[in-house]
This record gives structure tokens, C-alpha cells and sequence, in this order.
């Protein structure tokens, strides 16, 4: 198909229609959708997952969501090769990490910081997340992939998402999340970078898949 | 389940010995959920042979993992998903594994698909780690947090209560207990530090001694407590007459001393002249009947006789309160150097 380039969202290397980011809004949402669902069986309390917001950010705008220089962050990772390979990273803030564990287990925290067990929980609920929205990709796609084991970190937001020398190259889709578990508003980051080359494949994927 | 199957799975299961010389628990499951792989440490752990499950529907031997919770989670690796995690704080026990004493290994386990013998075919591969030691460390330490913190709590709680306690007992210790006025160390404190500051700025001060007359006898006749009763009073009629920044004090036993900073000895002799009238006026009820005192009252200040010490000035005043008791009790007299004449 050819689409005509309405406005182009130049970030980085790779440019992306306006309805290539519109499908890949729909594909994020059914994939958090089945997330929530899947929380939900989980959870005694009820879940509700939105995505505000899905967009390409370019490398140099991950500055924007570092916070200060001391602020560590809690991550999951998922790695995925394939047809497009790259790694799937879900980020909270500090204090967000600590009140979506609270939320989730009904434990208030001793600490202010997340401990070993707590840190356990947020690595099963963003292994959810992270499952469910690149899993989706694949399926709607039809492209598998095979993936990495599951990788907590923490620590500062560059260290996390390590991205390499020819880390410009990358392009970075950032899918903003939001938790309301309890009444209470917690928002995590998912970045998915995707390695230079197989962003085109994956613009492709979708272009084939609205032809 | 034909028999070909059971060989492959056979097969399989002798690839899959390697996971029993590792320390974690790793069991498989084909994609009908049934056990072809438990490892050694899996059989310690749970207490199962592994031959009384190989071959078997996983959901006969733990029902709980047929809840959508875990069943959903691993039929998506069996389609292609992303390993799955298991944290130990939402699912303690994947797989119940008894420990002396009636507890349970606490268990984080990870789900992975691995390739099947047959082309696109996918087995869940189980890995648990026991995570006992590290959960209980955790909690101690928590336990031990909560303990400090509670702790603190009390110890600023006791600060705080020892601070309190502190100026109440400076207060204490700068009164006098019957009435509630400063007592007499406390009045030589202050008279020293006026007496000071009149010097060094040229003001003056005056002092009042009031003595009430023939207290011995309010005593003798209506016993000591009417006396306390009458000696409170009469510090209230003191207190009434006076402005803020002048210093009333029970001087001794029914004598009290007030200190007027700058306050001339005219002031201050009509100051005295409304405190005598003030308690000769004032009606004291007794259990039998209604009793009046009256007070003797010495007055001295500093202007126009200089007098070189505190002691000095007091013996001004205490002149001049003698001589009023010589002259027939309950009147003022103003210190004069040559007084009574």
C-alpha cells in the first residue's frame, strides 16, 4: 500500500505514516487489553489498564522521562528476535513501583523502596504486560517471535535500557500505560526499541497487513 | 494415549536428565498438560516420585493449577509466549513443598517454552527457585524496621513528655507551693538582676514589703489551713493590683515582696496604699464565721538615696515596714532616711 505520508513523524532514522501509528495503536491496545484480562484473573481487585497515549520518540528524547540524576527506576525486559527484533522495556518511577505493588498485594510497604519480594510482584506484572503487548504484535502480524528470558533491573533509565553505540539508529516506541487498581492512578512507560533494520520490516508487516 | 507417543516422551524424558544435577526445580509439560519431566530436586522437594507422575494430567496432582490464573498463562507459552513468571509474593506455592515445622518453600518460578520433539510442537519448561531464605531475610528485616521505627516513636514520644516534664519543674522550682507566687530564691534573683539594670540605666526601682498583721493569731484561732486559705487570698489581692511586668513573691511566712521596676517611691506608695485597702476590704469566710486582716507595708526605691546593693535597698524597705508596724499596723510607710520622726 502506498499511504500517502500526511505528516511525517521524522524521529531518528525511520518515518512513520500517521496510519501505520494508528495501527499500531490498535494492535498496542488489544495487546494491553488482554493484559488486563489477564491481571484480572489474577488479582482479588479489579484492574483497569489504559494506554493514554502510543508514540515514536527519538533517542535523545529518553532524557525526558530519566527524571533527576539520583531517580532509579524499576524495569522489566523483554528481549524478542525475530522478523523485528529489538527489547520491550516496562519503566516505573520509583514511588509508582511502590504503590502499584502496594495496590495489587493490599500491603502497605515497610519501606519506601521496593525489597526483593516486592520487586518479584512488579516483575510478574510487567512480564504480563509485556507478554500480552509484543505477543499481539506477533500474532496480528503473524510474525513469531522468540524471546529472552525476562529481566528485572534497576537502576538509572540510561543504565536500564543500555542501548548501544549505534543507539541513534534505533527507533523507540513509547506506549505511556496506565493502572487503576484500588482507586488509585499509577503510570508506567512501555519503550519498545526496535534494532534500525527491522523497523522498516515491521512498517511493512503492518502496511501488508491493511492491504 | 497410544503407545508411540509414551516412547517419544520416553526419549525425551532421558534428554531432559541434566536438570537433575542442577539445585532448582524444573518439571515439563507436553502441550495436553501432561508431566513428561521432573527433575530430582522437583522429587525432594514435593516429596513425589517422579514415576507416580511422568506421563499424567498435571491439574490430577495440583487442582489449583487449573484456575484461569495459571491455566491461561501457560497454555500461551504452549502457543507461542513469552516466558511467564510466577512471583512468589502473588502465588507462594506453584508446587506445595513442605519444610519442617508445617511451613512451605516460598517459590518463584519462571515458565519457558522449549522446542518439542515433533516440528513446531512446544513443552512448558517449569523452573522454580527456592526463594525461602531470601523472603524470610526480607521479612526480619522488615520486622525489624517496624520495630525501630516504633521505637523512635516512643523514644520522642518520652522526649517530648521529658521536656514538658522539664519546664514544669523549672516553673516548680521558682515558686512557692502554697501560693503560686515566685518564692523567696526566685525574688533575689530578680531583685539582684533589677537592681542592675536601674543602676546601669538610670531608672528606678521600687519595693514593696507587705506583712500581714497578727497573722499568729488567724492561725492560732482558725487553725493553719483558714491561714493557708487566707495567705492565697491575699497573694490573688496582690497580684490583682499590680502590672505585669512587676514581680509578686512570698518573701517568708505571711511576708511578700513586690518589685516595681521604674517605679518611683510615690508610685509606688499609692500602688501600696490600694493593696492595703484592697485586703483590709477583702471578707476571708471561716467555716464559723467572716474574718478580715490587714497588712503593714513597707515601701523604699532607689531614686534619691542610692542605696549601693540590693541588701540595701531590702533594709530600706524592711525600715520602713517596721515602722509602720510601730505605728499601729495596717498603714504604708515610705522610706525616709531619717523615718518615724
Amino acid at each position: 500500500m502506498q499511504s500517502t505520508v500526511i505528516s511525517n513523524l521524522k524521529r531518528g532514522h525511520n518515518v512513520i505514516t500517521l496510519l501505520q501509528l494508528d495501527a499500531f495503536r490498535e494492535i498496542v491496545n488489544i495487546g494491553v487489553g488482554r493484559a488486563a484480562a489477564s491481571l484480572n484473573d489474577m488479582l482479588d481487585s479489579p484492574i483497569v489498564l489504559e494506554v493514554p497515549e502510543v508514540t515514536m520518540i527519538a533517542y535523545e528524547d529518553l532524557e525526558k522521562f530519566s527524571g533527576t540524576a539520583s531517580e532509579s527506576f524499576s524495569c522489566v525486559q523483554l528481549g524478542f528476535r525475530g522478523p523485528f527484533s529489538g527489547v520491550a522495556a516496562l519503566v516505573f518511577p520509583p514511588a509508582s513501583a511502590v504503590k502499584l505493588v502496594a495496590a495489587m498485594t493490599a500491603e502497605e510497604p515497610d519501606n519506601p523502596g521496593l525489597d526483593g519480594v516486592m520487586a518479584g510482584t512488579l516483575n510478574e506484572i510487567g512480564n504480563i504486560v509485556i507478554n500480552c503487548v509484543i505477543g499481539t504484535i506477533g500474532n496480528i502480524l503473524e510474525r513469531p517471535f522468540d524471546f529472552s528470558l525476562p529481566n528485572y533491573l534497576h537502576g538509572a533509565l540510561r543504565e536500564i535500557l543500555h542501548v548501544g553505540a549505534d543507539s541513534a539508529k534505533h527507533s523507540i516506541l513509547l506506549v505511556k500505560t496506565h493502572f487503576i487498581v484500588h482507586e488509585k492512578h499509577i503510570d508506567g512507560n512501555i519503550f519498545i526499541i526496535f534494532e534500525a533494520s527491522s523497523f522498516d520490516a515491521l512498517l511493512a508487516a503492518i502496511d501488508q497487513l491493511y492491504e | 494415549m497410544n503407545s508411540s507417543d509414551s516412547g517419544s516422551e520416553l526419549a525425551t524424558h532421558r534428554d531432559y536428565r541434566l536438570f537433575d544435577h542442577i539445585p532448582t526445580g524444573v518439571f515439563i509439560l507436553s502441550e495436553d498438560f501432561r508431566i513428561i519431566f521432573w527433575n530430582r530436586c522437583m522429587e525432594e522437594w514435593a516429596m513425589i516420585e517422579r514415576e507416580s507422575l511422568l506421563g499424567s494430567d498435571i491439574f490430577r496432582h495440583f487442582p489449583h493449577l487449573d484456575a484461569p490464573r495459571y491455566r491461561k498463562r501457560i497454555a500461551d507459552i504452549f502457543s507461542g509466549g513469552a516466558t511467564t513468571v510466577f512471583s512468589s509474593q502473588l502465588h507462594k506455592h506453584i508446587i506445595p513443598a513442605p519444610l519442617p515445622g508445617g511451613k512451605f518453600r516460598i517459590q518463584y518460578t519462571m515458565v519457558t517454552g522449549i522446542p518439542a520433539g515433533i516440528p513446531g510442537g512446544i513443552h512448558a519448561l517449569f523452573s522454580i527457585q527456592d526463594v525461602t531464605s531470601l523472603t524470610e531475610a526480607i521479612n526480619s528485616y522488615n520486622l525489624e524496621h517496624r520495630k525501630l521505627i516504633a521505637e523512635m516513636e516512643v523514644r520522642k514520644k518520652a522526649e517530648g513528655e521529658l521536656k514538658k516534664l522539664n519546664v514544669i519543674l523549672k516553673e516548680r522550682s521558682i515558686r512557692d507551693g502554697l501560693t503560686g507566687l515566685h518564692n523567696h530564691r526566685h525574688f533575689w534573683n530578680v531583685m539582684r538582676r533589677d537592681f542592675q539594670l536601674a543602676v546601669r540605666h538610670g531608672i528606678d526601682l521600687a519595693l514593696l514589703l507587705i506583712d500581714l498583721d497578727l497573722f499568729k493569731k488567724v492561725n492560732d484561732v482558725y487553725g493553719h489551713l483558714f491561714g493557708d486559705t487566707v495567705l492565697k487570698g491575699v497573694g490573688k489581692i496582690i497580684l490583682k493590683s499590680v502590672r505585669s511586668t512587676d514581680m509578686v513573691s512570698r518573701y517568708g511566712g505571711e511576708e511578700f515582696a513586690v518589685l516595681l521596676p521604674g517605679t518611683s517611691a510615690d508610685g509606688a506608695g499609692v500602688l501600696a496604699e490600694n493593696i492595703r485597702q484592697a485586703i483590709e476590704q477583702h471578707c476571708f469566710k471561716s467555716a464559723q464565721e467572716k474574718v478580715r486582716v490587714t497588712a503593714s507595708i513597707g515601701v523604699a526605691s532607689m531614686n534619691g538615696h542610692k542605696p549601693d546593693s540590693p541588701q540595701k535597698l531590702l533594709d530600706m524597705a524592711d525600715n520602713a515596714l517596721y515602722c509602720s508596724k510601730e505605728h499601729g499596723r495596717n498603714m504604708v510607710v515610705v522610706y525616709s532616711p531619717v523615718p518615724g520622726e
